[in-house]
């Protein structure tokens, strides 16, 4: 007996032990040939707090900060997944540690989901506030219907406690405010904690004066529709009389809460769906074209390329500022010096014969992609059955910047 | 010399009948005392519970947690056909072995403990989110009514028709009257929304995005525009065939294998 209370003792302890943070999403989890080709991430700022040395940002309980960035619905968007018709663009964060004060996308206040489509651009501006104390890494995502939600890029918050607490105030339509981190929780248990107790009475009467076991010798021997009647005493008179004024103290109190909130909240309205098309950001009037003529992975000079054709039809020479592949961002190597053997750093590209393109020219680019890198972020499709690769090329020209997606299927040279 | 009539020799053995039979009840048993009924009472009521809270979660899931997903249409039809199966299975169960209309309120009582301790537990304490976000609804109610319904009928099937419909409207009113305060508008990024809206706007919901929603979204809502009416017929004749589907499981999956195993012993 002493066992088993200890182990039930046990058990019941392990319903109040904590878990421990999420430290990551699920943002390896997805195939590489999805998050390539379905959203690409550009430009993910986090402002607000104050940065550590160690990346973290600090900021105290209840206070505010932003993500702003851009997000691409790419154009070669998986044949396999439905067409991109519905996104929602969210953050991703273990619970509601943060609060979404502001959801704005290319300029519209947006808080539901919103209509979207294939090829077009969506500028996201974040304002969440810092609720619940701890370390949690905050990522931006962009759920579409049909995919699932894409994560971009994360980082770090250190939520500081606040002697004052939080609240979250709420101001209502007659001017009202509430706090929404408990508005009316007591009003909701208590009715609800009414019933049980009802309820309760209702079930006591049954099974504390009348033993199962008895019963149980006497319906065997009555058929279904047939409770003995009073004579036999399986359910008495009184017993009719007593669930009759249960069922009816039920329904008073029933009655009695729809006339007391009809009084206490006149003015309801339904719930709200405000969805709706964002339309995609504008863009400058294309002067870029990429097209990927191949992409390799070859693992006998460990090294990962793809070759693109690039054509500037505009006036000015064109660079390419950086190439953003799912929710990384790669930006074009500084060091000359870098060995065409060896695989290029992290966050780096290197781009021969030159990032910059002279205007009308068209030109063979071939783009060396940190292999290590995107192959720790599982960015390679290897072992996948679809092999496309794409990425967004951020190209300017006379302060104009084109968003260029390219993209190929990847071979491999095995060792 | 006198004769009975045949009635009233029918009449003396039903009364002989009830004798033997309340003697049978009052019996006392010696080693079978009421601490087997305490223990069977209260340990099967987590089974029951967690059996409810499992059928339904299985069919109504999201309705359930977020208080911006109760909705005029989609909540008052889901969730009491989920809700009932479990009920129904151990009504028939409690009817035949004991002659109690207790099946509904016992899993009732035993899903309302378990799912707001775990709701509490998981929701509250472990990841946060405020109690009057992720509420769950009552189903007591609905559950007293459909075993009254069964102790004045006497019929599974009359209590199918008129218990399952009592079952879902009083779903509908009991817990509207703990919806209602998260129905008032309020503005927030500009527009008019209740503020269970806001709830689910704010308190984040990583991976269940808000087009997962669904909002009286459908063609019921086309009927003059008086979806609760159509929703609530709608849903109570869901719940009737959701009450023929825990009988099923009361009748197949439970009472008929005792038979049999009972017999074979």
């Amino acid at each position: 007996m002493k066992r088993i209370i200890s182990v039930l003792l046990a058990s019941a302890a392990l319903l109040f032990v904590g878990a421990s943070p999420a430290l990551a999403h699920g943002e390896l989890s997805q195939e590489a040939w999805l998050r390539l080709n379905s959203v690409a991430w550009m430009d993910v700022q986090f402002s607000g707090g104050t940065p550590q040395q160690n990346g973290d940002v600090n900021i105290q309980q209840g206070d505010t900060f932003k993500i702003t960035g851009t997000a691409k619905i790419l154009e070669t968007w998986p044949e396999t997944l439905a067409a991109p018709t519905e996104g929602f663009i969210n953050v991703e964060s273990p619970g509601p540690v943060v609060l979404m004060k502001e959801r704005v996308i290319n300029g519209v206040q947006a808080p539901h989901s919103i209509y979207i489509s294939k090829g077009s651009v969506y500028n996201f501006e974040l304002t969440l506030q810092a609720r619940i104390p701890g370390r949690y890494h905050i990522h931006p995502t962009f759920a579409v219907h049909g995919a699932g939600t894409l994560i971009g890029p994360g980082q770090w918050y250190n939520v500081t406690s606040n002697s004052a607490g939080f609240t979250n105030p709420v101001t209502l339509y007659n001017g009202t405010t509430v706090n929404l981190e408990n508005y009316k929780v007591w009003w909701i248990f208590g009715f609800t904690f009414v019933g049980f107790i009802i309820g309760m009475v209702w079930l006591l009467w049954w099974i504390w004066p009348k033993p199962t076991v008895s019963r149980l010798a006497v319906t065997s021997q009555l058929s279904v529709n047939d409770d003995g009647g009073d004579a036999v005493g399986l359910v008495t008179k009184r017993d009719h009389r007593a669930m009759n004024i249960i069922m009816l103290v039920t329904v008073l109190f029933v009655a009695l809460g729809m006339i007391w909130q009809s009084v206490a909240y006149p003015t309801k309205i339904p719930l709200q769906v405000d969805r709706f098309l964002v339309a995609g950001a504008p863009q400058p009037v294309p002067f870029a074209t990429a097209t990927g003529t191949d992409v390799t992975l070859d693992n006998k000079t460990n090294t990962y390329a793809m070759k693109v054709t690039l054509t500037n039809s505009g006036t000015s020479d064109m660079t390419i500022d950086s190439v953003h592949m799912a929710n990384v961002t790669l930006t074009p190597t500084t060091d000359v010096s870098l060995s065409p053997q060896a695989d290029v750093p992290a966050g780096q590209v290197a781009i021969s014969p030159s990032a910059t393109i002279g205007a009308g020219q068209t030109v063979e680019t071939t783009i060396r992609l940190p292999r290590a890198q995107l192959d720790s972020l599982k960015l390679i499709p290897v072992q996948n059955a679809n092999s496309s690769v794409a990425g967004v090329l951020q190209v300017t020209s006379a302060g104009e910047t084109q968003f260029v997606t390219v993209y190929g299927t990847m071979d491999t040279i095995f060792a | 010399m006198t004769t009975e009539t045949p009635s009233l020799t029918s009449d003396l053995a039903a009364r002989g009948r009830a004798a033997e039979l309340h003697a049978l009840l009052v019996k006392p048993y010696k080693y079978i005392d009421r601490k087997w009924d305490f223990f069977f009472w209260a340990t099967a009521a987590f089974v029951v519970g967690a059996a409810a809270d499992i059928t339904k979660q299985l069919f109504a899931g999201d309705w359930d947690f977020w208080s911006d997903w109760k909705d005029v249409q989609w909540w008052p039809i889901v969730t009491p056909f989920a809700t009932i199966i479990i009920p129904s299975a151990l009504q028939y169960i409690q009817w035949l072995a004991w002659k109690m209309p207790t099946g509904f309120v016992y899993t009732a009582l035993a899903f309302w403990i378990c799912v707001e301790l775990g709701r509490f537990l998981q929701w509250k304490i472990f990841v946060y989110y405020p109690m009057n976000y992720v509420w769950p609804a009552t189903i007591i109610p609905g559950a007293i009514f459909a075993d009254w319904v069964l102790l004045k009928t006497k019929s599974f099937i009359l209590t199918s028709v008129i218990g399952g419909m009592g079952f879902a409207f009083l779903f509908w009113f009991a817990n509207y009257t703990m919806l209602s305060p998260l129905l008032q508008p309020t503005t927030l990024m500009g527009h008019t929304l209740t503020l269970a809206d806001v709830q689910g706007i704010e308190y984040i919901r990583a991976q269940t995005p808000e087009y997962l929603r669904l909002v009286e979204q459908g063609s019921l809502r086309t009927f003059l525009g008086q979806t609760l009416y159509v929703t609530l017929v709608f849903g109570s004749t869901v719940a009737i065939a959701g009450y023929w589907v825990g009988q099923f499981l009361g009748r197949m999956l439970a009472i008929w294998p005792i038979g049999k195993f009972i017999k074979k012993v």
